[in-house]
């Protein structure tokens, strides 16, 4: 009798750990077999007709105010709307996001709909097939031209772009006027307030971490995507150079010329961005402060209410181009081999209404990149708004770059602080790479 | 019984079938099945695919894995940049068994001793082994984080430290420096896995029979003496799986690296392991990443094989 007991509890074990393996796997087939058995038109037909229950799955990234405006309002009304459909979120960290997606991907456990961020890091899943064409939605012509060339890979409209976060130049609206200086409209300008910031012993510029990759971004959309927004495009066709003289202006003045004449702290790169650096600036030791639209809650949740908040894009060298970096910063997609093509498009669709995306972007304080829709945000933003309207935008320095140069770059960065390269050398680095690249893909 | 009743059919002697006919003899191999699963299914599946991914041009996304023969290892032979990385995975290596080997031995021998402070303190050394590698990263990034302000005292512990202490000049970016970088990651290294390898030496010499440190005393040998000649000798099994043990870790080596520099400043601290999750998992050649990861196998396997060769001769010399 304890003989059989043991061998029913070893057994039962080995069970327990297949039982796992077998459940996704078999999903894994069910997808497949089902998706070539029924046409897209007929499942759609079956949908609409029958409304029979279903559930989709969606998997996102948002923290904070984008999570609870996903979950507590746009699917929970988006369920009221279609009372058939169950939606089934899943809410990974931003940090292992794309893990999980590529996990999920491989196990057969694929989401219906997911967010993404549109630009390099999403190419690899346009290439493998995983996204749906969504060229022939309603909303694509709604989209601002940016935010549509953005999302469009392939000839196809990839994603639904769900916002447009900014970066900027966050200042102290007090501290300018008690230094007697105004919003620069030149780098000459911009400099003056360094060297007036620092005479008075004020830091003139909170950089931290990553902050060199936020100031980088900001002074290329003048410096180099105003004058040409299809340089990178030029640089996979081989007709310009990464390593071209702009380039080298903006790389050296963030990495050598700032850190010479201390405009940004020693040892920068190990201070952290968002809570030493923060600080500084709300604590009226730092007059500027390179941000990104995700960092305004965190400005306004830890300075005084009193604190007056300014932003301004990066000037140019010359008087009157400054340039706003406005990129595309989120988006949804559905799978390509979604079982539930016409709910997963019905949800999409849903969070493409200028409503919805109102209130989306209003809660993760972002412009919208859907014509016409105006998100009552951070009344900072609106010092963006000229500048917005009389030059051009661009996104991400590096949303167009190939990942390889993308991923070399920190690395590069950290050769020049610490002495081991020149910027003339990291930048021809960079651009061998991507030479490299460009030239295997030919093959 | 019902069981094994059903089992009728008459197989040839020695057969599978013929052994578990006799449930002495099948029990053995159904108490082991747990583990073989276990085994199989997290080391020998995922290491055999990562040999069939690694002649793969995967990108972790494609439904298509093309084959491509050596071509993904013949690249990790010619990029210059993936090359690298080694100077720096076998300095750590090297570095950091050859410390925690000689700080442990002599922990061990501190702690060879009956009191209630040593049962506490074996306990205490023990206890970083069991953290995270990643919550050490994290902890020690504020222990060596730069000084921002002095007059403030904004700066990590051990600056902060140095400046009580009137130091100054010796207050540095600890992780933030291609000449400390490192050291620090070993210093963490060493206190982190000291205890443990400690441990080991001390179970060794609690084997040691207590005889022949009689016979010693009463010959009139002097303490380092018995400790040359005695109790070294008689550590060698420690020393084997000390050694090997450290040498297969050190050569692996990714989460204190990826939470406490991240490869950084400049590459000085990239090593082999962190070249492989770039690869495999930033930059999603899931392919080459894989061929380099069979590279670092075949690589420890032969180090560790000539080291255990080395380490057994010396034992049985011993």
């Amino acid at each position: 009798m304890k003989k059989m007991l043991a061998m029913t509890v070893v057994l039962a074990v080995c069970f327990s750990i297949l039982a796992g393996c077998g459940k996704v796997e078999n999903k894994g087939n069910e997808t497949t077999v089902k998706s070539n058995d029924q046409t897209e038109s007929q499942k759609v037909e079956t949908t609409a007709v029958k409304q029979e229950p279903l559930t989709i799955k969606l998997l996102h990234f948002w923290p904070g105010n984008g999570k609870d405006a996903v979950e507590k309002t746009i699917v929970a009304d988006f369920m009221k709307k279609y009372d058939y459909i169950t939606v089934e979120i899943e809410n990974p960290s931003v940090a292992s996001y794309y893990e999980v997606l590529t996990t999920k991907l491989n196990t057969g456990d694929m989401p219906d709909v997911f967010s993404g961020h549109p630009g390099g890091t999403m190419f690899t899943y346009y290439d493998g097939g995983v996204t749906m064409d969504l060229s022939d939605r309603s909303w694509v012509n709604d989209l601002t031209d940016g935010a549509k060339r953005d999302v469009t890979y392939g000839g196809k409209i990839q994603m639904l772009p769900v916002n447009s976060p900014t970066m900027a130049m966050a200042y102290n609206k007090k501290m300018f006027s008690d230094l007697g200086v105004k919003v620069p409209d030149s780098y000459a300008e911009f400099i003056d307030i360094c060297d007036k910031a620092k005479a008075k012993g004020i830091l003139p510029m909170a950089m931290g971490g990553d902050g060199w990759l936020y100031a980088l971004s900001i002074m290329s959309v003048p410096y180099i995507y105003a004058k040409d927004i299809d340089f990178d495009q030029k640089v996979n066709e081989g007709k310009a150079v990464f390593n071209n003289d702009d380039w080298k202006k903006i790389f050296t003045r963030v990495l050598v010329e700032w850190q010479q004449k201390g405009y940004i702290p020693k040892d920068h790169l190990k201070m952290d961005r968002t809570t030493t650096m923060l600080n500084e600036f709300v604590s009226g030791k730092a007059a500027m402060f390179f941000m990104g639209a995700w960092d305004v809650a965190g400005i306004r949740a830890a300075a005084d209410k009193d604190f007056q908040l300014g932003l301004f894009p990066f000037p140019s060298d010359n008087a009157g181009g400054s340039c706003v970096l406005a990129a595309t910063g989120e988006g949804l997609a559905a799978y390509a081999k979604t079982e539930q093509k016409d709910a997963a498009l019905k949800f999409i669709d849903y969070f493409a209404t200028k409503e919805v995306d109102k209130l989306f972007c209003e809660a993760v304080g972002s412009m919208s990149v859907i014509k016409g829709v105006v998100a009552n945000i951070d009344p900072a933003f609106n010092d963006l708004i000229p500048y917005i309207e009389k030059n051009p935008t661009h996104g991400f320095i590096n949303s167009g770059w190939p990942a390889e140069v993308n991923a070399m770059m920190g690395e590069e960065i950290e050769k020049v602080i610490i002495g081991d390269k020149t910027v003339d050398q990291i930048l021809q680095t960079m651009q061998d790479k991507w030479r490299e690249i460009i030239d295997s893909k030919k093959k | 019984m019902c069981y094994h009743n059903s089992i009728t059919i008459d197989y040839k002697e020695g057969s599978f079938f013929m052994i578990i006919k006799n449930r002495n003899q099948f029990y053995p191999y159904l108490f082991i099945l747990p583990a073989f699963v276990i085994f199989t299914v997290f080391f020998v599946y995922p290491c055999a695919s990562s040999f069939y991914l690694s002649f793969t041009d995967w990108d972790g996304v494609a439904q298509v894995k093309n084959f491509i023969g050596f071509r993904n290892f013949i690249s990790a032979f010619t990029n210059k940049d993936i090359f690298s990385v080694f100077p720096n995975t076998f300095y750590y290596a090297i570095l950091n068994t050859l410390l925690i080997n000689f700080f442990s031995f002599f922990l061990a021998l501190a702690l060879n001793r009956s009191s209630a402070l040593t049962n506490i303190l074996r306990v205490v050394y023990y206890v970083p082994i069991i953290l995270s590698g990643i919550v050490v990263g994290f902890v020690f990034q504020q222990i060596f984080a730069p000084v921002f302000k002095v007059e403030t005292m904004q700066m990590g512990a051990l600056n902060g430290l140095l400046h009580l202490l009137g130091l100054d000049s010796l207050m540095h970016n600890w992780l933030g420096e291609k000449a400390t970088a490192m050291n620090c990651v070993l210093l963490v290294s060493l206190w982190q896995y000291l205890g443990f390898h400690a441990l080991i030496y001390f179970a060794n010499m609690q084997s040691i029979p207590k005889d022949l440190y009689e016979a010693a005393d009463i010959d009139g040998v002097k303490t380092f003496q018995k400790l040359r000649y005695i109790t070294w000798p008689m550590l060698a099994p420690a020393l084997t799986i000390n050694l090997t043990l450290l040498t297969i870790g050190s050569l692996k080596v990714f989460d204190l690296m990826y939470s406490l520099t991240k490869g950084g400043p400049g590459g000085t601290t990239k090593v082999i392991g962190l070249a492989i999750y770039e690869q495999a998992f930033y930059l999603r050649k899931v392919g080459y990443g894989s061929a380099l990861s069979v590279i670092l196998a075949v690589i420890v396997f032969i180090i560790t094989i000539l080291l255990n060769i080395y380490l057994r001769k010396r034992e049985v010399d011993s």
